[in-house]
């Protein structure tokens, strides 16, 4: 008998499922976004039905795109790292296979109950209470299978993705949790145990962490295990990623307060909010740098490899959005651009430059490797996806930005006898031409979507489940 | 006068730290895993200097963790870099019913039960994880009446009770750990 009798395959099978999640709500979330653009270019767009109003369609383009694309990537990137990092199979199949479900029922809810009306108001926290404890219970499994494959590793070292991976699953944890605590008067219909300030305070320190963790954190551990594994490298300091990782963490947690500059919220909240926020900073760059220079050695890659161009680009949007962050944190540029389109191209500038690209970049490994595939089935789609999506980016954020500048200035302006110089539709109609650009930036960013989805499903028709097992086969 | 303090700083830095490793080899080896008991006690600064370096180099080898799953990556990665990429887990205890491998729960009688099991050679047809491990086939199948094979879980123990009765020979592999010359395997096998 062989010592190596028990080899058993990795579980593939939930990972496959997620990705084909984060397809398919990739595509109808950001499809939603241009829906919603076009509504502000076009107000007709929004069909004079209740349902598919600005108001009612946003939040669920940002639940869409946050719980149903994002989420699922990381449940797939961080179920196929943690098993072939750990070198054991997934905690308890059944429990994998009870998340995927959980959660996509989640966003179904989702999907079912904002256009209905049903809200808590709050942004990216907008699922009623009901559905907000069924999220708890999947995610609280989510943790027992992560955290059980960890503690079951054959590796001496917790790798650091991991560590990322973990952070997140307990930190998204504690935010919803917390912000969540409402008093349920109707399955769906509840109010807020928190009030006024504290409320306001409560929910952003929810939201501005749940870009942190919830799309920083466990892209990060997505990063850390998919550009070492595509650039074939290393990565450049171990440490640096140790110390990163404890320096984000730390400081992320403390930097909601931006978000309320100018408020009731009281004034050392404020200014304590912002100098986390610039001290965040370092270890933002700290990863960023770390993922860049992975790659020393190894640049010519680019040339030739797609997915490689993805994950570096992403790095470069994550840089730019990290540093565009803690400078909008600034009370004095707050002051210029908050409430301003300048607000929604940085988050852009993050959602689609970091969240997605790296997202697209770890799919298009992982796909091959999960259905059996040598690759994709066209890699000059991938290519062409490439420069779709960084087109769109750079039309989305340049046009977000130059709107965002137009409308404080002129939202500050006054005439020598104290009276405003523009009334609130002059700046709305000034903004006009980048509502176009915008919406031509996210057609761009959607097309190349639909290409990936394209793609995917040509790979996965041709799949060759034999081989992804063999290759699933733990040493 | 800020010579001197600088001086006595430095007199005083040598008291306590002791002399420091004569080599990074030397102190890769004495401050892992085994390696901890031979160090002598009254160099126990110098110790930690070299566990702290130890750090560092185990650190290194923790970035390669993605590649150790996989064969031909590894192979690139290891001509790429010039470092070498380890075996994860190839050879550790895997036997007893109980725990397979993952070594939770799992008792010493557990694990003896698992070995004469398991003891025998592994099959050349399995798939192997990384060049590192290659290593480790190449070492050849050990003959049953020879070897065990055991996570590290109370290897140490084991090998000493090896070392008193001459019979029992337990071929330890560490996890994480490949079974090379010069790694820390050496100073333990019987």
């Amino acid at each position: 008998m062989s010592t190596t009798s028990t080899a058993q395959a990795y579980n593939y099978k939930v990972v496959r499922q997620f990705v084909i999640a984060t397809v398919v709500w990739g595509v109808i979330g950001m499809a939603m976004g241009v829906w919603i653009a076009s509504q502000l270019v076009w107000p007709e767009m929004n069909l004079d039905l209740p349902w598919t109003t600005f108001g009612r369609l946003r939040p669920l383009h940002t639940s869409l795109v946050i719980f149903g694309f994002a989420g699922s990537a990381q449940f797939a990137a961080s179920y196929y790292a943690v098993q072939r990092t750990c070198q054991v199979r997934l905690f308890s199949d059944a429990l994998a296979a009870f998340t995927f479900w959980g959660w996509q029922s989640v966003i179904v809810v989702m999907l079912i109950s904002l256009p209905l009306g049903y809200t808590t108001t709050k942004e990216y926290a907008e699922i009623e209470f009901s559905g907000a404890v069924w999220m708890t219970v999947v995610w609280v499994a989510y943790a027992i299978v992560f955290f059980t494959t960890v503690v079951q590793r054959k590796t001496k070292h917790i790798y650091v993705g991991n560590w990322f991976f973990g952070a997140f699953i307990v930190v998204i944890a504690m935010l919803h949790v917390v912000n969540h605590l409402s008093i349920p008067v109707d399955w769906f219909k509840s109010y807020p145990v928190y009030s006024g300030a504290t409320d306001a305070m409560v929910q952003w320190w929810y939201g501005h962490n749940a870009v942190g963790f919830f799309l920083t954190t466990g892209f990060l551990g997505m990063m850390y295990y998919f550009v070492p594994k595509q650039v074939g490298r290393p990565v450049y300091s171990y440490r640096l990623s140790i110390v990163h990782f404890w320096a984000l963490i730390t400081l992320y947690i403390w930097a909601g307060p931006h978000h309320l500059h100018y408020t009731a919220l009281p004034d050392w909240a404020q200014s304590l909010g912002m100098a986390m926020s610039l001290i965040l900073l370092a270890p933002s760059w700290g990863g960023m740098i770390n993922g860049m220079m992975t790659l020393s050695g190894a640049w010519h890659k680019l040339r030739t490899d797609p997915i490689l161009r993805f994950l570096v680009l992403s790095l470069a949007f994550y840089g730019m959005s990290t540093f565009e962050g803690p400078m909008m944190a600034i009370k004095t540029v707050n002051a210029l651009s908050h409430y301003t389109d300048w607000t929604i191209g940085h988050v852009h500038a993050g959602a689609l430059g970091w969240v997605a690209m790296i997202t697209f970049g770890s799919l298009y490994h992982m796909i091959p490797k999960i259905f059996g595939r040598a690759q994709m089935h066209s890699v000059p789609l991938i290519n062409l996806h490439f420069w779709l999506a960084t087109i769109g980016t750079v039309l989305y954020i340049a046009s977000m930005w130059v709107n965002g500048i137009t409308q404080g200035l002129m939202w500050r302006a006054i005439n020598d006898d104290g009276t405003l110089t523009y009334s609130f539709v002059e700046a709305l109609q000034a903004s006009h031409p980048g509502f176009v650009v915008r919406f031509v930036g996210g057609v761009f960013f959607l097309s190349g979507m639909l290409l990936m989805a394209y793609n995917t499903w040509r790979t996965v028709r041709v799949a060759d489940l034999k081989v992804a097992q063999l290759d699933a086969q733990i040493a | 006068m800020w010579e001197m303090i600088f001086n006595l700083a430095a007199l005083r830095h040598k008291a306590v730290m002791g002399p420091g490793p004569r080599s990074t080899e030397a102190a890769q080896r004495r401050s892992c895993g085994p390696h901890r008991s031979l160090v002598p006690r009254q160099r126990l600064q110098g110790f930690r200097r070299a566990q702290k370096m130890c750090r560092y180099l185990c650190l290194d080898e923790a970035s390669l963790i993605p590649f150790a799953d996989d064969p031909q990556v590894a192979r690139r990665v290891e001509l790429a870099t010039g470092k070498q990429v380890k075996a994860v887990a190839i050879q550790t205890h895997n036997g007893c019913s109980r725990c397979r491998g993952t070594r939770l729960r799992c008792g010493p009688q557990d694990r003896l039960r698992g070995l004469l099991r398991r003891d025998a050679a592994p099959s050349p047809s399995q798939p192997r994880a990384s060049a590192a491990a290659t290593t480790v086939i190449l070492g050849g199948p050990q003959p049953r009446s020879r070897g065990i094979r055991l996570c590290n879980c109370k290897a140490r123990k084991l090998a000493s009770k090896a070392k008193v009765s001459g019979s029992f020979r337990p071929l330890v592999f560490f996890h994480s750990q490949s079974f090379l010359p010069g790694s820390n395997t050496r100073e333990i096998l019987p």
